[in-house]
């Protein structure tokens, strides 16, 4: 392993990648084998207390999501993609473009019934139901999807990793199981360290390490479905002591996925539950743990083929132990920062083909939700708060 | 009485299970004339057109063709032949396009469109609802 270490998977595929495009564009002898895809949405955020994506009390235009990829399949087992993603979402996002993905696929076995196929290189993680299209609007149950599942503050440690992946399906009848698996590690930057280690305090994250496992098992071409995740995420935090202590931390998180269809309605719940395991790192020699809760029910109805409507309760307890947050005064955070309960309605209206306008309204109780980064003064971190957003998206 | 309420039943019943076999012998399946099999299962036709399987059993490479999502034709073909919403199979797409793990069908303008790029491709399939008349184009059976 000691060449993948020195050669991050992400980074050497980005450079293969490139390579081949380059070769692709000049040698695909037919259009089909070298497609782009690309989408775009604008945002716009009103809240009446605290920060969202940008000075939002103000009414923010910083949620912002451009991608631009392509794809290029010079045999009908090997499929070589990437995208680049510049994203804005107040300072909650990373500068500039990045590598959203670059991944070489390789499909060992592609039959009716099984199919299994290999995946290396900067990869979407499969996490849950959404987890790897979340900044593509369009595809999203509502322009911002349940922060009890899709945190954006902790967005970073799981939307993508640079990974070996096992993928593959197998049908019976009218069921199909679908099966991923993957080992690789997360690649944090200097920004995205800082979720885990003061911003007052030198450090860095090392030797993280992940693993995923998910299944959806899908009734009647998608009728019903049923999600598994198992996500962890083992990781060295090297730091001088202060509000933290080097030490270890291991997460390990489950999910449970639901879905059913039926005519035009949409009933969607998850579940997820996160137990983090500090060695150390809160006080030396001795191991804590937290554990969170967070689960969503959702309901959508769909109009029409160009309208669709969804209602939401969202609930997210940092500590399930402590679910008034009294331990986050101790980090200078207001109680209300350990918890958020959110009741969302709104509309998604595909007013053209590749077209969408979405808007919703939302009704906090708790800050959990927020980017500590942008409420950075805890006196000023209110409960109760509303959000309203309207966005427009596209996509090619 | 109840007999007058069963006879009812039965008679909406029929109109409604002809009414769908007009729709369904309507949508035609057609491949190109290369193809060596008689007719698809729902299943196999669901697999090929929400792009998960990409080869035919003999390993020849699939290549599928859609008409837009509001085409009248492609909303009626995924409704009665693949029994799915069109919102299902783009989901589909989409997530193999956006996560760079699959491709998303070759979308053409029109039926017309659709029969010469089938005739023209091997091991290439899609969907029409009018009559052929190409040699190249053989219609499919859904069963």
């Amino acid at each position: 392993m000691k060449m993948f270490e020195r050669y991050p998977f992400g980074k050497l595929a980005g450079v293969l990648l490139s390579g081949l495009l380059v070769c692709a564009s000049a040698f695909a002898q037919q259009p089909e084998e070298l497609r782009w895809h690309g989408f775009f949405s604008q945002g716009v955020i009103h809240t009446d207390e605290n920060s969202f994506f940008g000075d939002s009390t103000d009414t923010s235009f910083d949620f912002r999501d451009v991608g631009l990829g392509l794809s290029w399949q010079p045999h009908d087992r090997l499929l070589f993609s990437a995208q680049g993603l510049y994203r804005d979402a107040g300072k909650t996002s990373p500068n500039g473009v990045n590598v959203d993905y670059a991944l070489v696929n390789y499909s060992l076995i592609n039959r009716l019934d099984f199919g299994l196929g290999l995946r290396a290189g900067r990869v979407k993680n499969p996490f849950a139901f959404y987890n790897e299209t979340r900044d593509v609007a369009a595809t999203r149950p509502s322009v911002i999807l349940p922060v009890s599942i899709y945190a954006p503050a902790f967005r970073d440690i799981f939307h993508s990793s640079d990974s070996v992946m096992l993928s593959g399906y197998k049908e019976a009848g009218d069921w199909l199981i679908n099966f991923d698996f993957l080992r690789g590690e997360v690649p944090f930057d200097t920004r995205s360290e800082r979720l885990l280690i003061p911003v007052s305090q030198p450090g860095s994250i090392e030797d993280n390490k992940l693993w995923v496992a998910r299944s959806i098992v899908e009734y009647d071409g998608g009728r019903i479905r049923f999600g598994l995740t198992y996500f962890t995420f083992d990781s060295r935090l090297d730091t001088t002591p202060g509000l933290i202590f080097p030490g270890d931390l291991d997460v390990d998180t489950y999910i449970l996925s639901f879905e059913y269809n039926w005519e035009s309605l949409q009933f969607t719940s998850e579940y997820m539950r996160i137990d983090s395991i500090y060695q150390d790192v809160f006080v030396p020699g001795l191991e804590s743990k937290r554990e969170s809760e967070s689960y969503y029910l959702q309901l959508g109805y769909r109009v029409n083929e160009k309208l669709r409507m969804f209602g939401r309760y969202d609930v997210y307890y940092a500590n399930r132990k402590d679910k008034s947050g009294n331990g986050q005064l101790v980090f200078g955070r207001p109680k209300s920062d350990g918890f958020s309960k959110d009741i969302v309605v709104g509309a998604q209206y595909h007013f053209a083909d590749n077209w969408m306008l979405a808007g919703e309204v939302h009704h906090f109780k708790g800050s959990a939700s927020l980017g500590v980064i942008e409420n950075p003064d805890a006196s000023n971190v209110k409960e109760d708060w509303n959000l309203y957003t309207l966005q427009l998206s596209y996509k090619f | 009485m109840l007999n007058v309420t069963i006879w009812v039943r039965f008679l909406i019943t029929v109109c409604l299970l002809s009414a769908s076999n007009l729709y369904a012998e309507n949508q035609r399946v057609i491949v190109n004339a290369g193809f060596g099999g008689d007719d698809l299962t729902r299943n196999t036709a669901r697999a090929i057109f929400s792009m998960r399987v990409k080869r035919w059993e003999d390993g020849a490479a699939i290549t599928v063709f859609v008409l837009p999502d509001t085409h009248p034709t492609h909303r009626l073909f995924t409704r009665e032949t693949l029994a799915l919403f069109p919102h299902q199979l783009r989901r589909s797409w989409d997530r193999y396009v956006y996560s760079g793990i699959g491709t998303a069908p070759i979308e053409v303008e029109s039926e017309e469109d659709m029969i010469a790029r089938v005739a023209t491709t091997p091991g290439s399939i899609g969907y029409i609802s009018m009559e052929v008349l190409n040699e190249d184009v053989r219609t499919l059976p859904v069963r």
